[in-house]
């Protein structure tokens, strides 16, 4: 109880995020058997696909893999920044269709999010 | 003769159990012995086989190591008749091990030697849980051939984790959809922010959470004394392998959310900062 009231007053300390996000790095690479330079040449190239089509945030990009039960997922979360009236055409014109997926910690400020599965 | 008498085996045969986790030093000795203990306790006669060949530690868990003649090698290898290597728990009438050798080298057999010897016993036993050896190479290869499920042990750690998600893709191209065990949870630290929680865990490897042990210093008491800690039910641990062994069988029992039940933490739940 204590260290709770410590947390609400002082703020939580940190180091289990690290932990996930670590752990996140390491197993998008392991699990898609990529090595460090594959991996950033893909997310490379799949900025500039999307970008040709979006304008997109690209701090926010993220690749992730999901496993649940024998099927495992690619996801692709590309924050889209909608400013002007053209980039909304295009997010409505696209064929891409947004799947919200289960991910309950992911349902955060990310605008877009384009699933396919792998 | 048929020994078995519960409905909960599949026709005519025990289920084998591989328990693995890819890192080593997670629990995997420790919980093949209490789960076997706790099942035992649950009146199903069952056969834990020690997978490690060359490192064996099953049986001092167990506290059997004076009473070793024969070994799993030597069940492969055709040396001596199944019932001769089986060893009974002084504790228990349901319960027996089948150690592993300690002077081979683990790829002194083949999975499918291994797969053999293990099917030896399917009749005889309501169980057979195996333990496998750490790593991903011959010995792990050898404790899943003759594998129905698999039970993968994983702590709330980084490099764990990592170890358990290859593992599951390694099950999973086998055909086998692995139950997870989160051992050495300190609920705590999760409160703290200083350890991953169960959500987080299951969240990121995304199979069937069978239970959660948490971080408790009578599985060290029960490990120096030899007597599986399903024995104390004063432990908190025991307890939770009991559950799982109970889950194991097909039982419904929830899994405990970890809050403490001391009576700051029911305060302080009240107050809302629990």
């Amino acid at each position: 109880m204590f260290t709770a009231l410590k947390e609400k007053l002082f703020g939580a300390s940190r180091s289990k995020s690290v932990a996930k996000s670590r752990l996140h790095f390491v197993l998008v690479q392991d699990r898609a058997g990529l090595t460090n330079e594959e991996m950033a040449s893909f997310r490379r190239e799949l900025v500039d696909v999307i970008e040709r089509y979006f304008v997109i945030d690209e701090q926010g990009f993220d690749i992730d893999y999901e496993r649940a039960g024998d099927t495992t997922t690619l996801l692709i979360n590309s924050p889209v920044v909608v400013k002007r009236q053209d980039a909304i055409h295009g997010v409505a014109g696209a064929r891409h269709q947004a799947k919200s997926r289960s991910r309950k910690k992911r349902k955060d400020q990310r605008a877009s999010q384009a699933a396919s599965t792998a | 003769m048929d020994l078995r008498n519960g409905s909960s085996a599949k026709k005519g045969a025990g289920e084998v159990i591989v328990v693995t986790s890819g890192k080593g030093g997670v629990g995997k000795t420790t919980t093949t012995a209490s789960l076997g203990a706790a099942l035992a306790l649950q009146g199903k006669k069952t056969l834990v086989i020690d997978a490690d060949i060359g490192l064996r530690n099953l049986d001092v868990i167990l506290g059997l190591e004076n009473r070793i003649v024969f070994n799993v090698v030597d069940v492969a290898k055709g040396l001596c008749k199944p019932n001769q290597a089986i060893i009974r728990s002084k504790k228990s009438q349901n319960l027996y091990l089948l150690p592993a050798s300690q002077t081979d080298d683990k790829d002194i057999v083949g999975e499918e030697e291994m797969k053999v010897a293990i099917d030896k016993y399917r009749r005889e036993f309501h169980y057979i849980l195996v333990d496998s050896p750490a790593g991903i190479e011959q010995g792990f290869k050898n404790a899943c051939a003759g594998a129905d499920r698999a039970l993968i042990v994983t702590t709330p750690e980084v490099s764990a984790i990592r170890d358990a998600d290859r593992v599951v893709g390694l099950l999973s191209a086998r055909g086998i959809d692995p139950d997870l065990l989160v051992n050495r949870i300190d609920y705590d630290m999760v409160r703290r922010g200083d350890m991953l929680s169960i959500d987080d865990v299951q969240d990121i490897l995304g199979i069937n959470l069978i239970g959660v042990v948490e971080r408790d210093e009578t599985i060290i008491v029960a490990a120096n004394c030899g007597e599986p800690v399903v024995y104390n039910t004063k432990s908190a641990a025991g307890e939770a392998f009991s559950r799982i062994a109970r889950r194991i069988g097909g039982e419904a029992i929830p899994i405990p959310d970890g809050r403490s039940n001391s009576l700051f933490g029911r305060l302080g739940r009240r107050l809302g900062i629990g």
